[in-house]
């Protein structure tokens, strides 16, 4: 099993690696630009490019882990081998979720160097960063889950920006002022505001169990027979 | 060992209200070569698909090495070598980069036979998968498919897209690979001809329905085409089996399943008719859009096979 | 059926969608938000302009790419190229079809727009950036337009080259925004910038041939790109792209636009100190080098009013703001007068307030304090000399400015003038003082207050006996035309004076001192105006800029941005270069004091920031 999913490990690392380059340095080189300029507050920036590591590119990199594979006609050659589809599913999700991660890293990186203890201490940037990976965590299952039957690359992206604004628009959690219903522990953006609170447990528990439903219904969901083009 | 390499029994498959398979039945005994003939969209691959798990059966009971496919896939999959209709595989990975990746998951991978293979298939090793030509992609699918030794071979019409050479060659690899070793071999295509010289079983699946299942000799040696004029036919008023019947003029040619059991009927008719025998082709021309008695019509309740 | 509707059919279902979708978003949105939830009574042509304007390119894009790559897959070319159609016509029928649904979808709200505001009576052109006035949709109908058909024809020409949706799709993004944004970027081409255009003025009336280049130098662009789409498919030229290259063609794009952006606007001045000064508020900075003063206002501990004096020590590391003497608990705001030549003393006129029986508030004392920092027992008023038993006709008209020169303390108020000696810098001696020949206001002043800049300018100057002109001006221009506690409206070093408003820097030097009038007449030599993109930072308008000069540096505020500085190189005075920019981000630039070598000095509401010019280290 374990040369199994190394080899595995292996090949989705190689098919999205450029991906992984691409996010960490648009994000740093952007966050670098835009702290140094100073055209903005630090704050602008730093949110910017959380907004976008955590929102946007978690699409951009799921749309590669299943559809694009599944529009090359390959994915029925992946799982026609003898191993588990958890465990293909799992690994894709896996080298997706340090694509999404690197970037963020790398650009909290960046923040706090040239920034740190300017407007924003050290400690806030780097909890801003946390957040905004949590988020794409969560953006990157649902988006996988949900456009996991998608044909094409393309296609799962737009699923995926879909997914993005009924998130942001349609479910209640980031905007509201009073208190807290359980719906809106489903929306990934509450972590923002919870950053300080005690609520922060109910909603890290919500998201790991709608990432379990999810994982469930992508696997239910998986193409395994088709074979070819579109 | 005695148990069959596959075995299929009342196998059924619906998707939505669209029967795609219904009341398939065959087995496949160990080291033979069966063919699994059926135009386009007779519901070949999604047999296929079947027997290695990758699909649910609707009705019906599916063994492949003596285990079941909806419970134990992968050991399935672990024994079994696989080459898809259109298999696409990596483009981007060289060919040495998809041996070591795709060998983990064959416990009984054997590297010096691949390498053997890839020799013998004279793959270009350093050189991207999506750089191959079509015959070349093709060997290397049917290297991966028997780098790991294995007991049953399922090729879903591996030949698809390959010129005449490529595919006198590449049945010549199977022949020499598969046969000469006594592995089983389960082949779909519609390429007659090029099935008749190394199947052992020939089934003809049409519709959803296998319509025949017999050993290539014996097809051939029942399966005839009896020619006479039309006096005579009348006067036989119809052959057991009859698959197809043309006019030309004065003249009937009748294919039949049974060549003896019709001779006995125009013996008895007094009619003597001329008998030529068919290549696979023409017989299962003759199965699948044979008309009998010159009308367009449904075609004869079909056999159901053992 | 011809050819021709045959082809005009086809493309017309294919692209019903876009067409549905466009009216959908750029009139049934704003529609619907005016319908339900109209915050504010404009909110329907503001939505709908703004739509227009951030989303009309990527209509065009997706417009153009679904008319082109469909057709141009390899499976549906062959199906085309085998049959006897004329490539020509094929793709003119496209183009054009695709072009009237983007021309109805976006330009349609627009016409409404204007037509429905039309009958109202016409007010004062200004083409303001957030304006609603109607003809701002008719600034946008007139110029937007040209540019939305230019990301049209590009991504027609992209999506004939390319032939796959999503790649054509990414490619034509970036070429979109090239267009939007490169002509404000790079000055050649700056008569393109769309957003420049819609900012300014009527174009039917002063900007008839800005307006020709502009729209012209658009159709020609669209012109040639449809050309080229016709020759790509007829000789099928193709652009083989994978979505790596894409993407990093996009991300590209948008660096070089983030870097010349930067390049441009972006912080380049170090940040030397940040003094904490809350909860006091500094009312006013007189500094020089390393040393100053300020003037506080407290709030706190039910002390509202209390003005004090502190000493400011910028080479004392952590000790920067020293101890304070209380000058005044009066409403009154105190005048002071400071000089680096003597640090250690301050010169504080303080107003004693009340009113008459009429109620007219009239000044019941008037005092000069001498404060020394250096005094034995701590920083402390060490003389008083009262002003309003010498000058008893400031009862009603108090003291306005103060101005340090030398050895005399100068003090202006509405119609007159008074000196003080201070030879002697701890007991300052009334010399004297004079009426004015004119009420201060009336002095000849420069004409920086209007929407463009004079090219020449006048400064009345004070009669001050025993000096010379060149001393007048610069003691008449600090008594004033001096903004008392939020800046100056000029600056002025020697015979040079640079004033600042939206329509750049400009640079005057002293012509002459005209007699009869009393004046220094000062001439216009050099002007440095905001590049398109420096105008899109200042997105407000301000008539009031602090601007300081100082060793052959102009320091400024700009207009509309309270939370920069630009700094300009008066080197070369007819052409001022832009040098350094600075952003604050924590707090606002009330006001601005050059210290010496490169060294300048903001005055925020929280914060004190010494930055640095680069190019001075």
């Amino acid at each position: 099993m374990g040369k199994l999913v190394r080899s595995l490990l292996w090949k989705e690392w190689r098919e999205q690696r450029w991906k992984l380059a691409f996010g960490s340095v648009t994000l740093a080189a952007f966050t670098g630009v835009g702290l140094q300029a100073r055209l903005v507050p630090d704050e602008y920036i730093v949110l910017l490019t959380s907004f976008v590591g955590g929102w946007l590119l978690p699409v951009f990199v799921a749309m590669g882990l299943v559809a694009a594979e599944r529009g090359e006609g390959s994915l029925h050659t992946l799982l026609a081998l003898p191993a588990r589809p958890w465990v293909v599913l799992a690994v894709k999700l896996l080298v997706g979720a340090a694509a999404c991660l690197a970037p963020l890293a790398a650009s909290a990186g960046i923040a706090c160097l040239l920034a740190g203890g300017r407007e924003m201490h050290v400690p806030v940037i780097v909890a801003r960063h946390a957040a905004s990976a949590m988020i794409a965590m969560c953006v990157l299952v649902w988006t996988v889950s949900l456009s996991i039957r998608q044909p094409t690359e393309a296609r799962a992206g737009l699923m995926g920006a879909a997914i993005v604004l009924v998130i942001v628009l349609g479910i209640p959690g980031s905007g509201r002022t009073e208190r807290l219903y359980f719906v809106d522990y489903l929306n990934p953006g509450l972590v923002m505001r919870l950053m300080d609170s005690l609520q922060l447990g109910t909603y890290l528990l919500t998201q790991i169990a709608l990432a379990a439903f999810l994982f469930w219904l992508a696997l239910l969901r998986l193409p395994r027979h088709v074979s070819s083009r579109i | 060992m005695d148990e069959p390499a596959i075995e299929v029994e009342g196998l059924a498959k619906r998707f939505g209200s669209t029967r795609v398979l219904e009341d398939v039945t065959f087995k496949v005994p160990c080291g033979q070569t069966f063919a699994f003939l059926g135009r386009n969209g007779a519901g070949k691959t999604t047999t296929i698909l079947m027997l290695l798990g990758l699909l649910r059966a609707s009705a019906g009971r599916v063994r492949v090495l003596g285990l079941d496919p909806r419970r134990q896939a992968m050991e399935i999959r672990r024994r079994v070598g696989y080459v898809a209709e259109e298999q696409v595989m990596f483009g981007w990975m060289r060919v040495s980069q998809i041996l070591s990746f795709i060998a983990p998951f064959y416990p009984k991978w054997d590297p010096d036979y691949a390498q053997e293979l890839a020799q013998r298939f004279e793959l270009p090793m350093k050189h991207r998968v999506n750089h191959l030509s079509k015959g070349q992609n093709r060997r290397l699918a049917l290297l991966l498919a028997l780098a790991h030794r294995p007991e049953l071979v399922i090729l879903d019409d591996p030949t698809l897209g390959l010129d005449p050479i490529m595919r006198k060659e590449f049945l010549r690899d199977i022949v020499e690979h598969l046969q000469g070793r006594g592995v089983t071999v389960f082949f779909s295509s519609h390429l007659l001809y090029e099935i008749e010289p190394v199947a052992d079983v020939v089934a003809i699946l049409d519709r959803g329905v296998i319509v025949k299942q017999s050993a290539t000799e014996q097809l051939r040696e029942e399966a005839k085409q009896l020619v006479m004029s039309l006096e005579d036919y009348n006067k036989v008023g119809g052959f057991p089996g009859t698959l197809d019947v043309k006019r030309d003029g004065n003249r009937v040619a009748v294919v039949v399943e049974n060549a003896d059991a019709a001779l006995t009927v125009a013996r008895a008719a007094s009619v003597k008719p001329q008998v030529s025998g068919l290549n696979l082709d023409e017989i299962f021309e003759a199965y699948v859009i044979g008309r009998t008695d010159g009308q367009v019509g449904p075609k004869p309740a079909v056999e159901r096979v053992a | 059926m011809t050819q021709l509707s045959a082809l005009v059919r086809k493309e017309a279902r294919e692209l019903r969608w876009f067409l549905v979708g466009g009216l959908v978003v750029f009139s049934g949105v704003p529609l619907t938000v005016r319908l339900y939830c109209n915050v504010y009574p404009t909110m329907f042509s503001d939505l709908l302009w703004m739509l227009i304007l951030w989303l009309g390119g990527l209509m065009a894009v997706c417009i153009a790419v679904g008319a082109t790559c469909r057709d141009m897959a390899d499976d549906l070319r062959t199906f085309w190229q085998s049959r006897p159609i004329s490539p020509l016509l094929m793709l003119s029928v496209k183009y054009l079809v695709g072009l009237l649904v983007l021309l109805i979808v976006t330009c349609t709200p627009l016409i409404s727009q204007v037509l429905m505001h039309l009958p109202e009576s016409p007010r004062t052109w200004e083409g303001e950036m957030w304006g609603w006035d109607y003809r701002y949709s008719f600034a946008m109908l007139t110029s937007h337009t040209f540019i939305l058909v230019a990301c049209y024809s590009v991504a027609f020409l992209i999506g004939c080259l390319v032939r796959r949706a999503a790649q054509a799709a990414l490619l034509s993004l970036a070429a979109g925004l090239v267009l939007y944004f490169v002509p404000a970027l790079l000055p050649p081409l700056n008569f393109m910038d769309v957003f420049y255009v819609m900012q300014t003025a009527n174009p039917m009336f002063h900007w008839l041939l800005e307006y020709l280049l502009f729209t012209g130098g658009f159709i020609a662009f669209s012109v040639i790109a449809a050309v080229l789409a016709w020759a790509a498919v007829s000789r099928d030229w193709r652009l083989h792209i994978g979505t790596k290259v894409m993407c990093w063609t996009l991300v590209g794009v948008v660096f070089l636009m983030v870097g010349v952006n930067t390049l441009q606007l972006g912080s380049n001045m170090r940040l030397e100190r940040r003094i904490h000064v809350q909860p006091d508020e500094v009312v006013k900075i007189l500094a020089s080098g390393n040393d100053g003063v300020l003037l506080l206002e407290s709030w706190g501990a039910g002390k509202p009013g209390q003005f004090g004096l502190r000493r400011l020590d910028l080479a004392a590391e952590g000790a920067e703001i020293g101890p304070e003497v209380t000058i005044s608990t009066d409403r009154g705001k105190p005048l002071v007068a400071w000089s680096a030549d003597h640090p250690d003393r301050a010169y504080c006129v303080v107003q004693r307030w009340g009113r008459r029986e009429d109620g007219i508030p009239v000044t019941t004392g008037t005092d000069l304090l001498t404060v020394a920092f250096d005094a034995p027992g701590g920083p402390s008023v060490i003389h008083r000399l009262d002003l309003l038993e010498r000058v008893p006709q400031i009862r009603d008209e108090p003291w306005r400015s103060i101005y340090l020169h030398e050895s005399s303390i100068y003090l202006l108020a509405r119609d007159r003038r008074a000196t003080i000696d201070i030879t002697d810098r701890d007991v300052p001696v009334f010399a004297g003082e004079t009426p004015l020949p004119l009420p201060i206001f009336s002095f000849p002043e420069p004409a920086l207050r209007g929407p463009a800049l004079p090219d020449t300018i006048e400064l009345g100057l004070l009669p001050i006996p025993s000096r010379s002109n060149e001393k007048r001006l610069e003691i008449s221009f600090n008594l004033l035309f001096q903004r008392a506690f939020y800046g100056s409206i000029a600056g002025l070093e020697g015979d040079v004076l640079a004033a600042l408003n939206v329509d750049g820097l400009s640079v005057y030097r002293l012509e002459a001192f005209a007699g009869p009038e009393d004046t220094a007449r000062f001439r216009r030599v050099g002007r440095r105006q905001p590049t398109p993109l420096e105008k899109l930072d200042a997105l407000a308008r301000s008539h009031y800029s602090p601007i300081a000069v100082d060793e052959g540096f102009a320091y400024v505020q700009p207009p509309g941005n309270s939370s920069s500085v630009v700094v300009y190189d008066l080197e070369d005075l007819e052409n001022p270069r832009r040098v350094a920019y600075y952003y604050w981000a924590q707090d606002y630039v009330r006001d601005l004091v050059p210290l010496s070598k490169g060294r300048l000095l903001l005055i925020g509401r929280e914060y004190l920031e010494v930055v640095k010019l680069r190019a001075a280290e």
